[in-house]
């Protein structure tokens, strides 16, 4: 299953998502961690992208739509 | 990583967890933590994971080779509380994501499993959802004269309701 998705290159919706136990900023953490819960994962480019240092966001003054 | 930040006592709310990735290291994840953390006082909530290898961000497909054979793009997976993905987004490398969408998202799921409905576009909480189409003669019917009657549809398979109460206090923001 992991091999195919690995060679397909791609998840689909609706598939189980693939294990996995990985080291984080927060210890090491495993996808069944989060089973009863959901869960948003999403990966980010490395470092030094523009978007990443948005001075608003920084500056907490503008009021955020939240 | 702020945008998520400071949007993750709404994903709380409904019952969701966040997790980044990116195939920098660790030590590079908590140098980047703590310049967050100096600059606004925020501190990224979520665990980031260190992806060196790639692994995982080739088995989810986060890599698109079109774009750059070693980057992943922004990928976004909403895995429900079993373990199904639910919803892929995948944005280039220079655009950042839009939150709300990706909360609004999660709650018309979490609207649909609770309710047995779909939501139409541009759909947001407290509005109506589509009630799902009847499957029988007789059961068509019926959806056709409750319509009639109550004008809340075109036709008997596009009919709307208000959801369930219970359904709506789930995702409901405050």
């Amino acid at each position: 299953m992991d091999y195919e998705l690995m060679m397909n290159g791609n998840v689909k919706i609706g598939q189980h998502a693939p294990d996995f136990t990985a080291q984080t900023t927060y210890g090491e953490v495993s996808l069944d961690d989060y089973k009863g819960k959901w869960l948003v994962l999403f990966s980010h480019p490395r470092r030094f992208y523009p978007s990443m240092y948005n001075r608003n966001d920084c500056i907490c003054k503008s009021k955020s739509i939240f | 990583m702020i945008a998520f930040a400071k949007a993750n006592p709404y994903f709380e709310r409904l019952n969701t967890c966040l997790l980044g990735l990116s195939i920098d290291s660790n030590s590079s994840h908590l140098a980047w933590m703590n310049d967050i953390y100096c600059m606004t006082g925020i501190i990224l909530p979520f665990p980031i994971i260190a992806d060196r290898n790639g692994s995982i961000a080739r088995k989810y497909g986060m890599i698109s080779n079109d774009v750059s054979t070693t980057e992943t793009v922004r990928n976004v997976f909403i895995i429900d509380d079993k373990g199904i993905i639910r919803v892929i987004l995948v944005y280039p490398l220079n655009v950042g994501r839009f939150i709300p969408e990706i909360l609004r998202i999660i709650q018309a799921l979490q609207m649909s499993d609770c309710n047995h409905s779909s939501t139409p576009a541009n759909w947001l909480p407290g509005q109506p959802v589509i009630v799902s189409p009847p499957t029988t003669f007789p059961l068509l019917q019926e959806r056709q004269n409750y319509i009639n009657e109550n004008n809340n549809g075109m036709n008997w398979y596009l009919s709307f309701e208000n959801p369930k109460p219970e359904c709506l206090n789930k995702i409901k923001d405050d």
